[in-house]
């Protein structure tokens, strides 16, 4: 047993209480800031590799053996997940120092983000459902703060969308949670897949499995639930839009990819017809919201919704192949999108609005900007050999080989759109003439998040070749759930 | 009796619905309250085993004791539940400040 596992939990935690306390000693909460960000991001890099070389990590906190106790699972799902979080999480953090005005907003938005941040890592790692639901709670109850926290208008107003998304959704799942255990008697997840199996034909089985497809299916925006995230994203603080569109719906995605490859193993060609179908209809519901839009960040808001359906088609399949695109394309849009969006906050910091029509002649003020914003445009728009086109390309296959010809049809149609409306927002940003000067140009705080999330766009296009044979190992991780069984409860 | 606890949670899940839909903000943090604590009836009630007695040692374990973890969730999911209606609450009284109305239907600021 190693303690490596519960570390990326305990250091963002112990970090965010150290910065309360720190409040009012800027220059030592920048240090710690930056000393647990690396180390962070270390130890969730060394943890993917540890899971890559032995197998399966286990962490049994407190020594209580399963199914007693909460155990901390590490597979190479969650390595993956944990590692593009804090990529993802160390850029908006970076970003921030830039974005925000006066340093009364960092000594709030500082430890809140750590808080959000031990909840992501939180919610990759747990092996307890219950557990699931305090790491989403702690991770909601940080983005609710962080959204309003600036207190514009628009902001609020989201934040009281949000909160009574966030509420009734944790009111469902812990519904969820209850049926779950007035079955099965047991909370840890790779027990309550061994009391499932054989009683996977009775109702409350099934009811739960809706359930929790609906509760996760709300926080990571599926179609009849996307209605809270075009505000929530576009309003959001910039850094927090990041994290939100980059890793926070994947969270979403993540829950439903181990609940019913472990716990409702034998519900999967039950669901599949209605996953794909949903998926479908989220793909070209948010395309087409996002033709309409004239503010970038409600377009890359959006455009999420979008993506998010990509994604769940790729989890719909269920199939190694299948999968492991799906993967993929979580990791290569999370890097993207928050690209974008901290894209679209250099537009905003520079004339207060993200409105297209207020920004134009982009090439002649911030060439450099340019070039990162066409480097997102063309990942996004899946045009090689930016990551985006591996990912569409591994998706698309999968879907042919599988023989669902349908939502690949779909599939292909709304990726053009999706590249129609990002070149446009990106022309018309970058290339159109626009009279007004900007009050500010992009200071090197601010673009250098962008630039490195561009490069890794590129560099994950140009060396995709590893990263999807990692996304496939860890697929097909995903379809021998005998192997999570066995490590969890194996080792008692 | 055994029908209580369900008449009860179908009660509170049906009148936090009807509040949810109204056009008030206070209504609809009300509704949520009323739901969240359905949803801790329930895990609650996957506990309960009839007239079980208290789960402590000593007692007389010929008898069947109440399952003591649901007990222990939702006292957890209680104290979370508790943390973000305080935060709704302020958050609806900051909207009702900022924006001068608590209908609904006028908060709409963002659109398409």
């Amino acid at each position: 047993m190693s303690h490596l596992l519960i570390l990326p939990i305990l250091i963002p935690l112990g970090t965010a209480i150290l910065l309360l306390l720190l409040r009012f000693v800027p220059v030592a909460r920048g240090i710690l800031v930056a000393i647990s960000a690396l180390a962070i991001i270390g130890v969730n890099i060394s943890l993917l590799s540890k899971i890559q070389g032995q197998g399966i990590q286990i962490y049994r906190i407190g020594g209580w053996a399963p199914p007693f106790g909460i155990v901390m699972v590490g597979d190479l799902l969650s390595g993956i997940m944990l590692v593009l979080g804090s990529i993802i999480a160390i850029c908006a953090l970076f970003y921030s120092f830039g974005y925000l005005k006066n340093d009364d907003q960092h000594a709030i938005f500082q430890p809140l983000f750590f808080f959000l941040w031990t909840g992501t890592n939180g919610a990759f790692l747990t092996g307890d459902i219950f557990n699931l639901f305090v790491m989403f709670e702690i991770m909601l109850m940080s983005i609710y703060s962080l959204l309003t926290l600036l207190g514009e208008k628009k902001q609020i107003e989201a934040g009281i969308k949000l909160i009574s998304m966030g509420l009734l959704s944790s009111t469902l799942f812990l519904a969820a949670v209850g049926g779950v255990y007035a079955f099965a008697g047991t909370l840890n997840m790779a027990d309550l897949a061994l009391k499932i199996k054989p009683n996977v034909d009775h109702p409350l089985v099934s009811a739960a499995a809706m359930l929790f497809l609906g509760v996760f299916g709300l926080k990571a925006a599926i179609m009849p639930l996307h209605f809270w995230l075009p505000d929530v994203h576009s309003s959001a603080p910039t850094p927090i839009s990041a994290m939100l569109s980059g890793i926070l719906i994947k969270v979403g995605i993540y829950a439903i990819i181990r609940v019913f490859c472990l716990i409702f193993v034998d519900l999967q060609g039950t669901f599949q017809v209605f996953i794909l179908t949903l998926a479908c209809i989220t793909m070209f519901v948010g395309a087409m919201g996002a033709l309409a839009q004239t503010d970038l960040k409600r377009l890359l808001a959006y455009s999420s919704v979008s993506q998010i359906g990509y994604v769940l088609m790729g989890v719909g399949f269920f199939t190694v192949a299948g999968m492991g695109a799906a993967i993929f394309y979580t990791i290569s849009h999370g890097i993207i999108k928050a690209s974008l969006f901290l894209a679209a906050g250099i537009l905003k910091k520079m004339k207060g609005t993200a409105e297209m029509s207020e920004h134009g002649n982009m090439i002649n003020i911030s060439p450099l900007f340019t070039l990162f914003f066409l480097i997102s445009v063309a990942g996004l728009g899946g045009i090689p050999p930016s990551s985006g086109f591996f990912m569409k390309f591994q998706l698309i296959k999968a879907g042919l080989d599988g023989g669902f010809y349908v939502p690949v049809a779909v599939a292909l149609v709304v990726s053009l759109f999706t590249l129609f409306y990002l070149v446009k927002a990106w022309q018309k940003v970058c290339l159109l003439d626009q009279k007004e000067a900007p009050k500010m140009l992009p200071t090197f705080n601010l673009l250098a998040p962008v630039g490195i999330l561009a490069i890794l766009c590129l560099a994950l296009g140009f060396a995709a070749e590893p990263i999807i044979t990692l996304t496939n190992a860890a697929s097909q991780q995903l379809f021998s759930p005998e192997l999570y069984i066995q490590a969890v409860m194996g080792s008692m | 009796m055994k029908m209580l606890l369900p008449l009860v949670i179908g009660v509170l899940f049906a009148s936090g619905t009807y509040l949810i839909l109204q056009k008030n903000m206070l209504k609809l943090v009300l509704g949520i309250g009323l739901i969240s604590h359905a949803a801790n009836l329930i895990l609650i009630s996957s506990g309960w085993i009839g007239p079980g007695q208290v789960p402590i040692l000593g007692r007389d374990e010929t008898k069947p004791f109440v399952d003591p973890i649901p007990q222990a969730l939702v006292l957890t999911a209680i104290v979370i539940g508790f943390a973000a209606m305080a935060f709704m609450l302020v958050l609806a009284l900051r909207v009702y400040k900022d924006l001068k109305t608590a209908n609904i239907e006028e908060i709409r600021g963002q659109r398409g």
